[in-house]
């Protein structure tokens, strides 16, 4: 697999944009429900195995679209980033997983697992 | 050269316009709120439930999360953490979060060139620190040249090759 994006909120059409997830660093709370992402962004299960180049996923920390919100900070809660669970060999070549809460790479269960140039951001 | 460069470098060519915006904004909220808030950890997911946390700044996204696992080989890495609550004073005493690299009931593991940003511990295994970010700067980041967890959970006991090569002996 290569060259996929996974985008998640700040962009149209997701409903998870500037005018209801701006961030609010200036008071303590939760978890904002309606800004809640994906439970998780890709899956490699115990029976795969695969080849993956050049991939990027993103759960959105800026608004992209929407005026006037345009470039300013969300708060998108997107659970888990990539989770590899196969022991048939797998290789991740470039890859990027950014701002999910749990985890943005976890290997689970596994054996035999590559992951070269790998780059992640805490959420 | 670090993986960042190598890897934006991948993107620049074909995603200019992304790689900007990747590298001008970035947004951290935790823990604010923290990494449990919004999908507490699930057993059946074996989801990590930060058990071991005391502090708030340990309730945050792992870059690397290895458990149950064995033969895992991972060549260059770059695990960011640049805010505490949208807050980059963290970033003067690199210490934005606790833990970045967890090692979990695992055997060899095999990390090439882990490099991590402001996380006060690059590596834990099982739950306990055993590599600092103290005193290993890197340019950008906090990291090792090489680590490796390679201890067998279950080591032949007859005179298998793995032996012979750990004891030098027949």
């Amino acid at each position: 697999m290569w060259d996929v994006h996974w985008r998640i909120g700040g962009s149209a059409g997701t409903q998870l944009q500037g005018d209801a997830c701006l961030k609010q660093p200036f008071v303590s709370h939760g978890a904002n429900s309606t800004c809640f992402g994906a439970f998780l962004l890709l899956h490699i299960t115990s029976t795969a195995s695969v080849y993956m180049e050049n991939n990027w996923g993103w759960v959105a920390d800026h608004e992209l679209d929407m005026n006037p919100y345009i470039g300013q900070q969300i708060d998108i809660y997107n659970g888990r980033g990539v989770l590899i669970e196969s022991t048939l060999g797998v290789w991740l070549v470039g890859t990027s997983f950014e701002h999910s809460q749990l985890y943005n790479y976890q290997v689970s269960n596994a054996e035999n697992v590559y992951l070269g140039a790998i780059q992640s951001e805490t959420a | 050269m670090s993986i960042w460069e190598l890897y934006n470098q991948k993107l620049r060519k074909s995603f200019y316009l992304l790689l900007l915006t990747v590298l001008t904004w970035r947004s951290y909220m935790q823990d604010n709120p923290n990494s449990i808030s919004a999908y507490p950890a699930i057993q059946a997911w074996n989801d990590p439930f930060f058990d071991q946390c005391t502090t708030a700044t340990c309730y945050k996204t792992y870059g690397l999360r290895i458990v149950d696992s064995n033969r895992v080989f991972v060549y260059g890495a770059g695990l960011y953490s640049f805010f505490d609550n949208y807050d980059q004073g963290c970033l003067i005493t690199e210490n934005c979060q606790e833990y970045m690299i967890q090692l979990d009931n695992s055997s060899e593991i095999y990390l090439y060139n882990p490099q991590t940003k402001a996380s006060a511990n690059i590596i834990a295994i099982d739950g306990v620190a055993v590599l600092s970010n103290q005193g290993l700067q890197s340019s950008f980041c906090q990291g090792a040249v090489y680590f490796e967890e390679a201890e067998l959970e279950s080591p032949p006991t007859d005179s298998g090759f793995i032996g012979d090569m750990e004891d030098g002996t027949e």
